[in-house]
């Protein structure tokens, strides 16, 4: 029995009631307790329709469900504890735009598509009364009921530029609101009755006097449609959700409408739900992606205790300092008792957060126009160009313990110092602008600056440095060009590792992140251009690996590390914001505005418990505390923002615990590497691979290390994952070279063929849309792809490719638009031999072949052949093709082989009423007796195949729209299926 | 995309240029026409959602090839959109659920019936797949309601449709209608799109219904009496029960020679690029786009 266990599509209806949060993902409402972040319980509401609106209603308990056609009230409690409410579903014959509770809650309003309004009794569901608007029977495409204690108000949002605002007692129209142009998407009353807020194609929010009917306020902000509004905080603020991913916060004050907040809540397009709890502290959005996320709107304690200082203000409260025009804030150090600065004219001063006190340490001139600071828990180090180092220790209560200076004189002059942590002990890295000069690493006992050793390193050629990290008696040093440094403390005179990336900006960041089971350690490095890498460094063979490269989307990139959730969080610049990113979950998680990236800034304590983001501005100094939402940052994390195109998963059966590892590929143009736990099926994504730059077209495991992903402008790419650390890793191992500069031209799909015993090199076959054939080979050790064949079918598009073995040849086999099974016998133009269904190296000869004409071509689907799953037969020499069609055909086609080239192909079976829609995926199961397919009817169907017939044996609904993909894996006892279907979402169902 | 960009990747927007049509879904009528033969004996024909009028071009071509004893022939093209005007057609700016319109088609047919209706309207779409789905199968019903009270026995309908979750509903309820009811997809429209053509051959409606456009009745109202829209509301609100589905028969139009919407043409890139024969019209965001371009909307703050 095929049954669903997790799905994560667009929610479209999200709603606050006590401390629970209801949100809809398709037909289902989950239940969640919004504090904790915990799931309580989901329930199936309907069918087959979605869910778009939730109303609660205390008082009797109950609680109305609508979307699509369907209705359903319900008894509160059943919610959170039912698995289904399935036998209360009613249907009504229009679409609903809007249902609310009676004032006396002894009726339920149902606002139907065509401005008809359905008034039911909650009790026996009886319907007491249907109202129209004589004249004003156009289709909607938004609408709401305004419930007042003596007048109902339906407020209808036709489809080209006007709102109707009509009393429901006395079918008389109230007010033709017109000032939007194009379509209404969303319509709604404030609390009191007051107001009317809408919004249209034109992007615009305008605000509305419901008792006069005049227009007080139109507000622009969003970048595309807006999907929903809402009023809060007693009329005083609105939010609004949009096509743009953002959820933006709207002060109403004096007729007048201005925007507050923004908040990036979803990836790629459109929010669709929006709630603001009782209090108006927490905002809830739904998006098309699935993802439920939780907004802090105001808070208790966010920016509690932010501070902003400028030199001219310390000075007046500050005893001994005297500031001067043009003085400005060179450097400072964050500690618990507060802050230590150093000016531009060498004053140092000390500030103690608990008294609000300002003091003055020293005034040098010595220090005055260059020095760089760096410090540990109770230290501060002032370093100037002359090589001088000040020390200042503390203790708690932030008074000087003790104060060292002392000059290096290994250096000529200074221009870099850098800090780093490791196993109790805090390193300065003293780098001087001549090359001949050396690296000087001074080694302190942490929390103090009791100096215990000094290593004199070769610094390399042109190496500027950027940023250090120390591991065991390992030196990390980022650098200018993208290239790392790895120098070995206990051995000075060893020449250093060199680490190359990709990049050519700066590195920002090295850090140890950990070491595996095996002993592997791992180290990540961001690098300012936004790319970021994480690598393995074998310290006695001086070399190094590079396992994952990645990007962030936009902006510069300062920094990363893992918080305690796993999640790996990278900061830096967007535009005029710092921020911190959530780059596991692909969501922002802190921002504030900044004055650009060139400021000196820096962040102190760790993410989550103190930390600290400190900057200078104008003469001063912001101290930003950064502090974890009281909430948590999402209930449920959603997937890609648009179709998902396809997913597979590892074919390895000894994936982490219970948990799954698969991809999927998407329109979005990513590529998201994610688990699914098997038992419980909730998604945990990994990673969001940002290499395409076009949408996807196939991806897919070719064994258990590689994956495969393709797309328009001639991408396929090639991963290798790395399992060894608790992590996932992936690295971009291999590009094709595109063979024109066509943005169209798109690779449609991919098949791999491993050599006999090797899990390194293979041969691959390629299509395209301008109906080019490849075949390509692939050698791990020169990390390089030849191409093999090269050669076009005709001009039509190509959607599907196999590489068939069979006993003693290999057969290519495509699917185009056409319809038809097209097959070459290449077994003479590849550099292997073939015995027994199996690729041998052969020592033949390289170099690019032309594709010959084919050997068969026939006829099977009346359109393109969307997918199909291919089953040989070495013995008998022949193989079977069970495809689905854009024609909502599935076909079943023998082709054998006599050891002619030309093979002999019959039409086993064939049903032309498999689908109502496209068949977009096909896939064999239960020993090839079974197949099991999607069609973009959202069914998924499985089919009993034994005797060549097709009979259907299971259909089961998806509320996962575009149904376009699918993969399973067998489970570890044999006894069934693990199931992804991806489309407009994605959802995971076991057999 | 820039126009030079559109004509590499999309050799029918190309070709529609080229031969002055003013949108690429020309090509889609012509191939249904080549594999139906609708409009070969018509004489009466209306195109409903015509806006910007490619559909309408085409009907002009074919019932007005030059030479030809055509003198009866009229076409009338409706939207409520404003469109330039095309010859041998008679637009008309109107709302196709209105019975005044109903009334000017008529009285311009001189109370003759109609042998071919089609549409190629779509709403612009949401996003939201179950809206949109159904937000298009009632501009369907409407055109069909319309249609029902011009078409002669015996004549054609065609509309746009997706193939979504609810089509097979939609292909159940025109087989109460039309003799037969097929699913077309023109190779000019994409594989990988939702779109395809219903294809209603034979108008036949039930004797004893007798179809009356009223402006204050729905969609399913108009229907009552012929299996469409064919929940009838009792006192109560009856339970989810599935409605009547079918599967139509899946026709692939445009063979195989013609070009290949999917497919990625490498065209001659020196030959100049044509400019679109229909501007685009003014999208209500013309606002938006405008404070976009001074940096007035932002996604931060």
């Amino acid at each position: 029995m095929l049954k669903e266990y997790n799905h994560v599509g667009p929610s479209l209806a999200v709603k606050f009631y006590k401390q629970w949060c209801l949100c809809s993902q398709g037909p289902y409402v989950e239940v969640f307790d919004y504090s904790k972040g915990s799931s309580v319980n989901r329930c199936q509401i309907f069918h087959r329709n979605k869910v778009h609106g939730i109303r609660v209603d205390e008082e009797s308990n109950k609680i109305l469900f609508y979307g699509g056609k369907s209705v359903s009230i319900v008894k509160l409690n059943d919610i959170f504890s039912n698995s289904d409410v399935l036998s209360e579903e009613k249907v009504v014959p229009q679409w609903i735009m809007s249902g609310e509770f009676s004032h006396t809650k002894n009726r339920i309003f149902l606002l139907t598509s065509y401005n008809r309004v359905m008034i039911v009794d909650p009790l026996n569901l009886s319907i007491t009364r249907t109202e129209t608007l004589e004249g004003e029977c156009s289709i909607l495409y938004s609408g709401s009921i305004k419930v007042l204690p003596n007048q109902v108000l339906i407020c209808a949002g036709t489809i080209m530029n006007g709102i109707i605002v009509w009393d429901l007692n006395t079918k008389k129209k109230v007010y033709t609101l017109h000032g939007h142009e194009g379509a209404i998407f969303c319509v709604v009353a404030s609390k009191s009755g007051k107001l009317l807020a809408s919004c249209s194609d034109d992007r615009s929010i305008k605000i509305w006097d419901l008792e006069s009917g005049n227009l007080l306020s139109t507000a622009w902000g969003h970048t595309a449609r807006i999907w929903n509004l809402q009023f809060y905080n007693e009329d005083k603020q609105l939010i609004s959700v949009s096509e743009d991913c953002t959820c933006r916060v709207w002060n109403y004050k004096n007729a007048e409408l201005t925007m507050k907040d923004i908040f990036e809540v979803s990836l790629t397009k459109n929010v669709w739900s929006v709630d603001v709890e009782e209090a108006g502290l927490v905002a809830v959005t739904g998006g098309n992606d699935g993802r439920l996320k939780l907004i802090e709107l105001e808070s208790r304690s966010r920016h509690y205790e932010n501070m902003e200082f400028s030199l001219q203000t310390i000075s007046e409260v500050c005893e001994g300092f005297q500031y001067e025009k043009g003085e400005t804030v060179k450097g400072f150090h964050w500690f618990d008792f507060g802050l230590v600065l150093i000016t531009s004219h060498g004053n140092i001063l000390q500030y103690l957060k608990f008294t609000k006190d300002w003091n003055t340490l020293d005034s040098d001139d010595r220090y005055a126009s260059f020095s760089i600071t760096q410090g540990n828990g109770n230290t501060v180090f002032f370093i100037n160009n002359k090589c001088l180092l000040r020390s200042y220790a503390f203790d708690k209560s932030g008074s000087v313990l003790q104060r060292l200076e002392f000059e290096l004189e290994d250096i000529s002059k200074t221009v870099n110092c850098l800090a780093a942590f490791n196993n109790g002990f805090f390193y300065l890295i003293i780098e001087s602008p001549n090359h001949k000069d050396p690296l000087v690493t001074l080694k302190f006992e942490e929390n103090s600056c009791t100096l215990t050793e000094k290593y004199i390193l070769k610094k390399p050629q042109n190496m500027i440095s950027s940023c250090a990290e120390v591991f065991d008696n390992h030196l990390l040093i980022g650098a200018r060009f993208s290239l790392g440094y790895v120098f070995d403390l206990s051995s000075v005179t060893k020449s250093c590792i060199v680490i190359k990336t990709q990049a050519t900006d700066v590195i920002t960041s090295v850090d140890y992140v950990e070491t595996s089971k095996d002993g592997d350690v791992l180290f990540s490095m961001t690098n300012r251009d936004g790319t970021f890498f994480f690598f393995t460094i074998d310290f006695d063979r001086s070399d190094y690996r590079i396992i994952h490269t990645n990007r962030i989307s936009k902006g510069f990139l300062e920094g990363s590390f893992y918080d305690s959730d796993e999640d790996f969080l990278v900061y830096g610049f967007k535009s005029n914001l710092f921020h911190i990113y959530n780059e596991s979950q692909q969501c922002e998680i802190f921002s504030e505005p900044y004055g650009g990236a060139h400021r000196q800034w820096k962040l102190f304590g760790s993410y989550g418990k103190d930390m600290v983001l400190c900057f200078v501005m104008n003469s001063g100094l912001k101290v930003v505390n950064i502090q974890k939402s009281e909430y948590p940052r999402v209930l449920k994390e959603g997937t890609h923002g648009r179709e998902i195109r396809d997913t597979s998963f590892q074919k390895c059966p000894n994936s982490i615990d219970e948990k799954k590892l698969f991809i999927t590929g998407s329109e979005d143009t990513t590529v998201k590497l994610s688990t699914v736990d098997s038992n419980s099926g909730v998604f945990r994504n990994f990673w969001t691979l940002k290499a395409h730059v076009s949408g996807l077209q196939r991806c897919k495991f070719i064994n258990d290390t590689f994956f495969v992903t393709c797309g328009a402008r001639e991408e396929l790419f090639l991963w290798e994952l790395s399992n060894e650390f608790s992590n996932p890793y992936v690295n971009l191992k291999q590009k094709l070279t595109p063979s024109m500069d066509n943005p169209d031209l798109r690779i449609m799909d991919f098949d791999v063929l491993f050599l006999m015993g090797d899990t390194w090199n293979f041969i691959m076959a390629t299509v395209y849309s301008d109906s080019s054939v490849k075949l390509w080979s692939y050698s791990y050790k020169d990390n390089k792809f030849s191409l093999v064949i090269d050669g076009k079918y005709e001009t039509c598009c190509i959607w599907n490719v196999a590489l068939v073995p069979l006993d003693n040849c290999l057969k290519l086999l495509i699917a185009p638009t056409d319809g038809h099974f097209i097959v070459w016998d290449i077994t003479d133009l590849i550099p292997y031999q073939v015995r027994r269904g199996q690729l041998f190296e052969a020592g033949f000869e390289n170099g690019t072949k032309q594709l010959p004409g084919w050997s068969n071509k026939f006829q099977v689907h009346a359109a393109g052949v969307k997918s199909f799953a291919v089953s040989t037969d070495i013995a008998s020499n022949s193989f079977k093709v069970y495809s689905g069609g854009d024609d909502n055909a599935i076909s079943i086609t023998n082709f054998s082989s006599n050891s002619a080239e030309i093979m002999e192909v019959e039409l086993l079976s064939s049903d032309l009423f498999a689908a109502s829609s496209t068949v977009t995926s096909v896939n064999l199961i239960d020993s090839n007796t079974k197949l099991l397919t999607t069609s973009a009817d959202q069914i998924i169907r499985i089919w009993d195949i034994t005797h060549n017939k097709l009979n259907v044996l299971e259909s089961k609904y998806t509320t996962i729209a575009d149904t376009g993909c699918s993969d399973i894996i067998p489970l570890e006892d044999g006894k069934g299926y693990l199931i992804l279907v991806g489309g407009q979402g994605l959802s995971y169902w076991q057999s | 995309m820039g126009k030079s960009s559109k004509d590499k990747r999309d050799l029918y927007y190309r070709k529609a240029k080229e031969q002055g049509y003013r949108a690429r879904s020309a090509f889609k009528l012509l191939q249904l026409d080549d594999d139906f033969h609708f409009l070969k004996d018509a004489v009466r024909v209306v195109d409903l959602c015509a806006a910007p009028g490619s559909w309408s071009q085409v009907l002009s071509r074919r019932l007005f090839p030059e030479g030809g004893n055509i003198s009866d022939r009229k076409i009338v093209a409706v939207d409520l959109q404003p469109m330039s005007p095309i010859d041998n057609v008679i637009i008309l700016q109107a709302d196709i659920t209105h019975p005044k319109t109903l009334q000017t088609i008529t009285e311009l047919f001189e109370g003759k019936k109609a042998d071919f209706i089609c549409s190629d309207g779509a709403p612009d779409v949401t996003g939201l797949h179950d809206l949109d789905e159904y937000v298009q199968q009632q501009l369907i019903l409407s055109a069909l309601q319309l249609s029902t009270c011009l078409l002669r026995k015996g004549g054609n309908f065609v509309a746009k449709i997706f193939r979504g979750r609810d089509i097979d509903m939609m292909y159940s309820q025109l087989g109460y209608l039309f003799e037969k009811v097929i699913c077309a997809k023109p190779r000019s429209s994409r594989g990988t799109s939702l779109e395809s053509f219903i294809v209603c051959l034979g108008y036949n409606p039930p004797s004893d219904w007798e179809p009356k456009l009223d402006v204050n009745a729905s969609v399913e109202d108009f229907f009552q009496g012929c299996e469409i829209g064919k929940l009838q509301l009792g006192d109560t609100l009856p339970a989810y029960h599935e409605e009547q589905r079918s599967i139509a028969t899946f026709i692939a139009c445009g063979g195989l020679s013609s070009f290949d919407s999917d497919a990625t043409y490498h065209v001659d890139t020196l030959t100049p690029a044509l400019d679109p024969v229909q501007s685009p019209t003014n999208p209500p965001y013309k606002k938006a786009l405008e404070l976009k371009r001074k940096g007035k909307l932002t996604l931060t703050t």
